[in-house]
């Protein structure tokens, strides 16, 4: 059932917001993929009576009004302890709601909790050491992606109707991609980020995991706009960012690009995008093979800013080595060896890269990628073999998406097939700064001609 | 290459040697791609990052 359908049901009477949040509690209960760190029943048990009695005095707050939803654990909610999925924070809990949280409340929206997560955010595993390795629904031997590993886990699973996720080099898409879910990366600054553990200041991006393309413009619909406490907050006008039913694609130009995106790739993920930028085709959308910039410079120079930014934001902690996993740790000790220098000419790099791609969209509306390279790896496994040889896990699932966010770009993953293993396959589209109604109108235009998977199987 | 193990010592950072050896190798491959880039920047390339003093008495 999707955000919609359960809305309608609400209306209608069929259902209450307290039966919605008691099945969604039950189905947290007997989940099997270590989705969560902290459910926070008695808040969501309440915050469903109070919607319920707003609905019967005719106060509706909009489509997510009732809806049970849940958060990565690194966004601050009131009197809930935000571990980011590490043990240097105990079991501190904020004071207050970070601006998303507060958001989704407003929206009328019931929060269950706080989900697992790649400790940090700094990884693409969700193997956390912690509070244990979260299983991807489709199979669970194979990761769930990451860092929100927890939020695609759980949309997939059909625990959630949607979930809020961070994604600072692929975190939102990769999981979206191999847990078969929608997920979305909007424009940096159409978020806030207040209230959100930081892992690298001028990377992190806030968005959601969601079921469908609509369901996940409508939770954008209620966390997007202006927010004075964050500083990169920006002011533009927020529109509606749901797709029309019968959204139409006819005219746009989508580009196919010709350099790097397809390279080192496995036969089936090549396999499934190329088919659906082809039902693109076949839509109106005029499909236009384009040269991009240096991809491979661009996650460079990602990948520095990253590594010194994290680095910067964990130093106070570093004194206690002991409290981190191995991989966050070998990323924290690289980041502490990057020069002030390069880290200042990476923002340099930035900038011309930005003008570079810029250009791009002179040409095109859009540009459809695969998300990750290949489907979901098995849970431990550290390299996988494209293109005839093999690649470092993390560098490969992050290959695709990491750019995007060097240039803030908004990025929409949809799926797009099941490989012949029965995992999910994601295909991410890409668009211009603050065109996040345009790629998710293409994305719903795909969804509605039959693109996606069905849904994940239980207990798989 | 630069020598990762030197610049460490000599920040005095207290990283293992066990842990200093496991650096190396991804530090080269981004320097390898990073380097290059560097090289024919324009001094008056501003970096992408910026205060915006104007907004902030609002």
């Amino acid at each position: 059932m999707t955000i919609r359908e359960a809305a309608d049901d609400l209306r209608a009477r069929k259902v209450s917001a307290g039966e919605l949040t008691a099945a969604a509690l039950h189905r947290i209960e007997r989940d099997t993929h270590n989705t969560f760190i902290t459910v926070t029943a008695e808040h969501a048990l309440r915050r469903a009576r109070e919607a319920d009695a707003e609905l019967a005095a005719g106060r509706d707050r909009g489509p997510l009004h009732g809806i049970p939803i849940a958060v990565k654990d690194l966004f601050a909610m009131r009197g809930v302890r935000t571990t980011g999925g590490s043990r240097i924070h105990g079991d501190q809990a904020a004071g207050y709601d970070s601006t998303v949280v507060a958001r989704l409340e407003a929206a009328g929206a019931v929060i269950l909790g706080k989900l697992n997560m790649h400790e940090l955010a700094y990884g693409i595993t969700s193997a956390n050491p912690y509070f244990g390795a979260v299983r991807n629904p489709w199979n669970a031997k194979h990761s769930p992606g990451g860092s929100s590993g927890g939020s695609g886990a759980a949309v997939a699973a059909g625990i959630l109707y949607a979930a809020m996720g961070s994604d600072t080099g692929g975190s939102i898409r990769i999981p979206a991609a191999f847990c078969g879910t929608v997920g979305l990366k909007p424009t940096y600054g159409r978020v806030s980020r207040y209230g959100v553990l930081p892992l690298s200041y001028s990377l992190d991006h806030m968005g959601p995991l969601a079921r469908t393309v609509r369901d996940a413009a409508t939770v954008l619909n209620a966390i997007a706009g202006h927010d004075r406490r964050d500083d990169t907050s920006s002011r533009r006008a927020v529109p509606d960012f749901v797709p029309r039913d019968g959204c139409s694609i006819r005219g746009l130009s989508i580009g196919f690009p010709l350099n790097f995106y397809f390279d080192r790739m496995d036969a089936d993920v090549e396999s499934a995008v190329r088919g659906a930028i082809a039902r693109a085709e076949s839509l109106g959308a005029e499909v236009k093979p384009v040269a991009v910039p240096d991809i491979a410079a661009l996650n460079a120079v990602a990948r520095v800013i990253l590594l010194a930014e994290a680095s910067a934001v964990m130093e106070p902690y570093l004194g206690d080595r002991t409290k981190f996993g191995p991989d966050v740790l070998a990323l924290l000790d690289q980041g502490r060896l990057i020069p002030a220098t390069d880290y200042v000419n990476a923002q340099r790099l930035r900038r011309k890269m930005q003008r570079e791609f810029s250009a791009l969209w002179t040409e095109i509306d859009c540009l459809i990628t695969p998300t990750t390279p290949s489907p979901a790896p098995q849970i431990g496994q550290t390299t996988v073999r494209l293109g005839g040889r093999d690649e470092d896990a993390r560098l490969s699932a992050t290959r695709l998406v990491r750019g995007i966010n060097l240039l803030g770009l908004p990025a929409l993953s949809i799926p797009c097939g099941l490989s012949p293993a029965g995992l999910p396959i994601g295909m991410q589209i890409a668009g211009p700064a603050f065109e996040e109604a345009l790629i998710l109108r293409i994305g719903a235009a795909l969804e509605d001609s039959g693109v996606g998977i069905p849904p994940c199987p239980p207990n798989s | 290459m630069k020598d990762w193990k030197t610049i460490a010592k000599a920040g005095g950072m207290d990283i293992p040697a066990a842990d200093l050896d496991r650096l190396t190798g991804p530090l080269d491959s981004l320097e390898e791609t990073f380097r290059p880039l560097v090289k024919d920047l324009a001094p008056e390339l501003e970096p992408a990052i910026g205060m915006r003093l104007e907004e902030e008495g609002e």
